[in-house]
């Protein structure tokens, strides 16, 4: 059947517009902190006009506009499972879990703890099974991996655990060569990992206009790899961005523009995706808010300003501020999913985790998955009609009569027409109270646990396997 | 800017409506008024007496449409309260006519008591979002005397003091509503002038305008109460299977009541409002919780707009049978799109199990939702920037904002939405304060609002004779018909 998506408009053309001028303003007139030692000489080199004692580049609209123009339109998301090659742009929005939580709540013992390479590995295991899901990303930060590997650690562990395309950080960049080793063994080799691009990095800049040097300087090293960048800004309205949502955009904008501008000048054509993770002050407490309306609003005007300037566009949602899962976790993350779904957003990023994106829930994983189906349901919209000729089914149904035996009916209720829950329950009252007053929660519950009790899916070869524990190892004494 | 949604484009907006009109034209009603269908007849409608079918040309449509006002409001009690029906505001339709009462202290169902109903409706009148009144708990179980509609009128009135939306079943009802409306208003001038109260007219879906229920509107229709036209096909059962196909049946039906409303008494006030459903296919049920409502709840918005009439979206509600997180993602599912697409009107909060229990603290979780909904409605609107180039440069690379003057005056100025409930303080505060969770915070706000609500009293004479009506109908009195025409 032919779908008709709704449209929405969160930030009109003319607004798109004044996004775009006021972010080049702000790159050529304040310009933009860099530390590090790979980016200011670029820029420099380019035409920028470089503050070597204050680190700040002011980026002129040439070269933003140049980057603009190297910067692919499409490319493919590999996956180690082909099967899971996610194209970009897509026509549809799909998601990632969320990433680098500090705490875990423990799916046995439900307390909050730090979080492990044990929590990746099942929380990805989890996310396999969520259909909805493209990109994997770290869930939590290994507090039981040494902190000089860390990042290196919780790679390994989502290549190991998902077969799916994965995101993930480097710190430094003495990190790089065993990244690169190891993803070149897990990926077939270099020249696969490059062509078919199975691994990202996610990179946030530092709000306001800040760039941090050790984790920059370490991407544009991985630039040999052509590792897709992930740039996904954070201004938090009200502390590190300005309280305006307009002004807080035009901010992020200008952050992603100038990540762009340098990736795009140490490599030209590298893959970047256009990404945000915007924020709210909770003035009451001057703590970040990432489940709110205003999040959500700002996260579809910057899906928005990606699509304007061509680029895959992506951003967080599925947000929530709760502490635990429950009601208040499912509004906020329909209140910040729909949003950047409606606009178009090729990924949403956010399954799995509650408490601004701090505390991974395996359960919640599979909950927000169904989230995921009813928004999808939502964008797909009105549609064409079941029947096409229903004027005259009417009219032979007539005044007073009912449609529940019309062929039509049959077959709609076996297609997408009518979406199909999961783990929301729609049993009467008493047929509820029968089986013993389920929910959505606990069904998720059950799911989890029978998709750790099964088989690990896609495993690595032993032979790979025992080479990423080598080159770990290594790394472990030389850094760790 | 405001945030837009569009569930249907213009041109099949257009497509709804011609085979909406050709529905009318080919299939028509049946009408088992016999006063409508002259009415009708006269208007220039095709009526076959044998099988009381009422076919409508486009002319009559057209007729009817032109007919209607585009804007007006709705009044209540309260001195100086009016709702303005003219695409600029929303506000919530309580839902209505719960039979069972979810007990939160005891977590028990049980049915609904005059008590439950009472303090709902003490509730609602005490949340500014919810501008019109539908009762809330069913406690007489439909007493068809008039008895049981009279008291309920006289509490809606006496406890609510915003606008009030009901119907009545039959012509001898409406005299009773009429004497109520008089009393409570002041007489029939007086109600034609503030609009207290509108009538929801639903026809029997498919396609089946009642007979004594329709009389009951056309003994009220020289009041000049705004008519909400209601139908309720439901996709699969009593429409065909179809999102577009189920708009064009609610579409057609609401059309045909506008047609009879403005051919009675031209000029009445309208509101478009077709409850567009979807049944579960795996129960037949009403899946009241179906991702497809929020679609549906917009696609009726969007038609009123069409039409230039006043919007009122149904868009289903929950079928869980806790507030809880299923209850949360259902009610945000249904809301989202429906808010953003802006109806005048929405119904309705506080409902659980397929809209048949009453929940109150579902009622403040839902408005909640509703505020939310509000904000992300309110876009990126530009009320509060400064030139944020000058901002930056004022603030510098890895500055910060949170000192600055504009800061200030954007949290107090809306630019924030800032939520009433929910948990907002850090792990270690929440879990020192024994873990509560949202619906302990509505179960705290329910009872905080009930015991600082004073309802506005109405005034001594009024009451006194609202009593002796109550009275005189519980006593199987008949109403006095002719005082109220």
């Amino acid at each position: 059947m032919t779908r008709m998506r709704y449209t929405a408009s969160f930030l009109g053309e003319s607004d798109r517009e004044r996004v775009h001028e006021a972010s080049l303003r702000i790159l050529a007139e304040t310009g933009v902190r860099f530390h590090g030692k790979r980016a200011l000489p670029l820029l420099a080199d380019a035409g920028a006009q470089v503050d070597a004692a204050a680190g700040i580049a002011r980026i002129p609209r040439p070269v933003v506009e140049a980057a603009l123009a190297t910067a692919p339109r499409s490319f493919r998301l590999g996956a180690r499972n082909p099967a899971h090659d996610y194209a970009l742009p897509s026509p549809v929005t799909r998601y990632a879990i969320d990433g680098t939580a500090a705490f875990t709540i423990d799916f046995d013992t439900g307390e909050r703890r730090y979080g492990t390479r044990r929590d990746t590995e099942q929380a990805l295991r989890v996310f396999q099974a969520a259909d909805m899901g493209v990109m994997a990303w770290v869930p939590v930060t290994a507090s039981d991996a040494p902190a000089g590997t860390r990042a290196l650690h919780e790679f390994v562990a989502m290549v190991r655990a998902s077969s799916r395309h994965g995101q993930h950080e480097l710190h430094t960049r003495e990190q790089v060569p065993y990244l690169a080793a190891a993803l070149a063994v897990a990926g077939g080799g270099a020249d696969a990992v490059r062509e078919r691009h199975p691994w990202s990095l996610i990179y946030c800049p530092v709000a306001p206009l800040v760039h941090d040097g050790p984790m920059l300087d370490a991407y544009l090293d991985l630039g040999t790899l052509d590792l897709p960048v992930m740039i996904m800004p954070m201004p938090v309205a009200g502390t590190t961005g300005p309280a305006g949502l307009f002004a807080n955009v035009a901010l992020a904008n200008a952050e992603a523009l100038s990540a762009i501008v340098v990736y795009q000048l140490a490599h030209p054509g590298r893959p970047v995706i256009y990404s945000s993770a915007t924020g709210t002050m909770d003035f009451r407490s001057g703590a970040f808010l990432g489940g709110t309306p205003e999040m959500g609003i700002m996260s579809a005007a910057l899906v928005t300003m990606g699509r304007f300037y061509g680029l895959p566009a992506t951003s967080a949602g599925c947000t929530s501020d709760a502490p635990e899962p429950g009601p208040e976790a499912v509004i906020e993350k329909l209140v910040t999913m729909l949003p950047p779904a409606s606009a178009g957003a090729d990924i949403v990023v956010g399954l799995g985790e509650i408490q601004g994106d701090q505390a991974l829930v395996l359960e919640q994983v599979l909950v927000d998955n169904e989230l995921a189906h009813y928004v999808e349901r939502l964008v797909e919209g009105v549609g064409e009609p079941a029947d096409p000729d229903f004027v005259a089914e009417i009219a032979g149904v007539g005044p007073g009569g009912n449609f529940l035996a019309s062929r039509v009916t049959g077959r709609a209720a076996r297609s997408r027409e009518f979406l199909a829950p999961t783990l929301i329950g729609r049993h009467g009252y008493e047929a509820w109270r029968d089986l013993g007053s389920p929910s959505m929660y606990g069904r998720a519950r059950e799911k989890v646990r029978e998709i750790l009790a099964g088989p690990f899916v896609d495993p690595l070869p032993d032979a790979v396997e025992a080479e990423l524990v080598r080159i770990l190892a290594a790394a472990d004494a030389e850094l760790g | 800017m405001t945030t837009l949604i569009e569930v249907l484009p213009v041109a099949r907006r257009t497509e709804v409506h011609e085979r909406a009109l050709a529905v009318l034209a080919r299939t028509g009603l049946r009408v088992q008024s016999a006063a409508a269908r002259e009415i009708l007849g006269a208007a220039g409608a095709t009526v076959d007496e044998g099988t009381l079918r009422v076919r409508l040309p486009r002319a009559v449509v057209e007729a009817a449409l032109a007919a209607a006002p585009r804007t007006f409001t709705l009044g209540g009690r309260r001195p100086g309260w009016e709702l303005p029906l003219d695409a600029s505001g929303c506000s919530l339709v309580a839902d209505g006519e719960a039979l069972q009462v979810l007990d939160a202290a005891t977590g028990v169902r049980r049915p609904a008591t005059e008590d439950d109903w009472e303090r709902s409706t003490d509730l609602l009148d005490a949340i500014e979002e919810v501008g019109v009144y539908w009762r809330m708990a069913n406690f007489d179980g439909g007493d068809p005397l008039p008895g049981a509609a009279v008291r309920g009128w006289a509490g809606a009135f006496g406890r609510f003091s915003r606008h009030v939306q009901d119907s009545a079943a039959n012509p001898d009802e409406a005299a009773w509503l009429l004497e109520v409306l008089g009393v409570v208003f002041g007489g029939r001038a007086e109600v034609r002038r503030r609009r207290p109260f509108s009538f929801l007219l639903c026809p029997l879906t498919p396609l089946v305008l009642e007979g004594p229920y329709t009389d009951a509107w056309l003994a009220t229709a020289d009041w000049g109460l705004p008519v909400a036209a209601m139908p309720m096909p439901m996709m699969g059962l009593s429409a065909p299977v179809g999102l577009l196909a189920t708009t064009v049946l609610g579409t057609a039906e609401a059309l045909a009541t506008l047609c009879l409303v403005q051919a009675a008494a031209p000029g009445t006030p309208f509101i478009f409002a077709p409850a567009l459903a979807v049944m579960d296919p795996r129960s037949g049920r009403f899946a009241g919780g179906a991702v497809e409502h929020a679609l549906l709840g917009a696609a009726v918005t969007e038609m009123a707009r069409f039409y230039g009439l006043p919007a009122q979206a149904s868009v289903g509600g929950t079928d869980a049978h806790l507030p809880g997180a299923q209850a949360g993602a259902e009610r945000a599912v249904g809301w989202l799109l429906p808010a953003l697409a802006w109806p005048d009107l929405l119904v309705g909060p506080g409902l659980l199990g397929g809209s048949t229990v009453l929940s109150p603290e579902q009622l403040i979780l839902d408005v909640e939702l509703f505020r939310r909904c509000r904000r992300l409605h309110g876009g990126i609107n530009g009320a509060f920037e400064e030139a944020v180039e000058d901002v930056l440069d004022e603030v510098g690379p890895g500055g910060d904002f949170l000192a600055r003057a504009a800061t200030r005056q954007a949290t107090r100025g809306g630019e924030w939405h800032v939520d009433r409930l929910g948990v907002r303080e850090p792990w270690e505060r929440w879990e020192a304060g024994g873990r509560p969770d949202v619906v302990d915070d509505a179960r705290r706000a329910v009872a905080e609002t009930l015991a600082g609500h004073r309802p506005l009293p109405l005034d001594e004479a009024a009451a006194r004779e609202l009593q002796h009506l109550v009275d005189r109908a519980g006593a199987g009195t008949g109403a006095r018909a002719t005082k109220g025409r």
